[in-house]
């Protein structure tokens, strides 16, 4: 993608989506080596040339002309050549694929230089080599015009981007989204959410002497009452109604995990073991982790 | 007095990962959505929208529709218990065009606060039950990876 960064606002901005963005994405993915990474519009008109190892030419243009961000835009035009081996001549056939003139089709006869050999035929280069005489499509040779005589086609794509006349900064960025692909994994659990109740007198005093080592918050969110972190997930105890209490799990990857742990807090927050609890119940949470519940 | 459970834990929202291993053609009539409507017609796809969001969306209603070829995994199904809980259960699988797969279940079964019947009914959610999930939805991977 190509962002902007304006006098006057912070951060960068981007171009307005339209038909071309996608394409343009695709392009600057594909020669982001090639091109530079930051530049100043402002100095003059920028022009860089990229494809030099591909079979097709992208030419870039950047002009700094509009006179506010709303009016930034993209366009692009692409035209597919091809060319046609004859004796003393070389035939062109230009086809406009995106742009203004879709589907218009223009035939050039380029004449060969005398006494070169060409070995090995460059046709990006060729289209430079010579001068060019338009033909009508009627007169280009087309019964002529064979695969035994083809002898290749190139692309040239030309993007021209109007900034506004305040940018500063222009910046080629890389979509790296698109060389992300995973390898291959089956479905795993990444994420259970549990309800269940629980039904038993959770004293106060034993609330407050959590809260005050730190176990247990007070007051979660989604109105709980109470607020359990645990390594394996979340725990959180709604308010008493008729001696029952919700309780949500959340975060956790199986049932045994959260069963272990709700068993746990339940023996934590029974007044009889208490004391021992509030020592046993960290390093229960590790070894529950650790071991037995894989 | 002891603290204990009132109710079994019962899962509300089960949210899966995993990826194909290759780009995937999620588009409208892309390779995705022809295989999809041949091997499950039963499911609903909800196309990427351009610029938006780049998932392509499968649901079923009811985890229990899905057609699943292995015997073991229907018998399953047929526990009265489980399929009590399952006929409940909802899938949404969102594919994305680098081949990552999440698969989204949730219950249709409401809060203790909304329905308390729910609880009543002693809806039975057991670690065989999850296991289920989790294999049908191994099989819809395994589909879509085309194996």
């Amino acid at each position: 993608m190509i962002r902007q960064y304006h006098t006057g606002v912070n951060g960068w901005t981007s171009l307005k989506n339209n038909v071309h963005n996608v394409r343009i994405k695709e392009i600057v993915n594909k020669y982001f080596d090639e091109l530079p990474s930051k530049f100043d519009p402002s100095v003059a008109v920028q022009s860089f040339r990229v494809g030099s190892e591909s079979d097709e030419s992208v030419f870039f243009h950047i002009l700094s002309n509009v006179s506010s961000r709303q009016d930034e835009n993209c366009n692009r035009s692409e035209q597919l050549f091809k060319v046609w081996n004859f004796k003393k001549f070389w035939i062109w056939q230009v086809t406009c694929e995106f742009g203004e003139s879709y589907g218009e089709e223009t035939y050039y006869k380029q004449l060969k230089e005398a006494n070169k050999v060409v070995s090995k035929i460059d046709i990006k280069e060729l289209w430079d080599k010579g001068s060019l005489i338009k033909m009508y499509g009627e007169d280009a040779y087309g019964v002529l015009r064979r695969d035994v005589n083809f002898v290749g086609s190139t692309r040239k794509t030309s993007v021209v981007i109007n900034v506004s006349q305040d940018t500063r900064l222009i910046e080629f960025v890389k979509d790296s989204k698109n060389d992300n692909v995973q390898e291959n994994t089956r479905p795993r659990p990444v994420n259970i959410c549990y309800t269940g109740r629980l039904k038993g007198k959770i004293a106060k005093e034993v609330v407050e002497k959590f809260v005050r080592k730190r176990l247990v918050k007070r007051k979660g969110p989604c109105g709980s009452e109470m607020h359990i972190d645990t390594y394996m997930g979340v725990v959180q105890i709604f308010g008493n109604n008729s001696n029952f209490r919700r309780i949500t799990c959340k975060a956790f990857i199986s049932k045994k995990q959260a069963d272990c742990v709700v068993e746990s807090i339940c023996r934590m927050v029974s007044s009889e073991t208490t004391t021992c609890m509030c020592f046993v119940f960290p390093v229960l949470c590790f070894l529950i982790a650790g071991d037995l519940c894989r | 007095m002891n603290v204990e459970y009132g109710s079994p834990l019962v899962m509300h929202m089960l949210v899966l990962h995993g990826n194909i291993g290759s780009k995937i053609d999620i588009s409208r009539n892309g390779y995705i959505v022809d295989k999809m409507a041949i091997e499950f017609p039963e499911s609903r796809y909800i196309a990427p929208i351009e610029e938006h969001n780049i998932h392509a969306i499968f649901k079923w209603e009811c985890i229990l529709n899905i057609q699943i070829g292995d015997a073991r995994l229907s018998q399953h199904a047929k526990n009265e218990d489980a399929a009590n809980f399952l006929k409940c259960t909802e899938l949404t699988v969102s594919i994305t065009r680098l081949g990552t797969c999440i698969y989204r279940i949730g219950s249709k079964i409401r809060s203790e606060s909304e329905d308390t019947d729910a609880f009543k009914k002693d809806i039975n959610y057991s670690d065989d039950t999850e296991n289920f999930i989790i294999a049908v939805c191994c099989h819809i991977h395994d589909v879509i990876a085309g194996f």
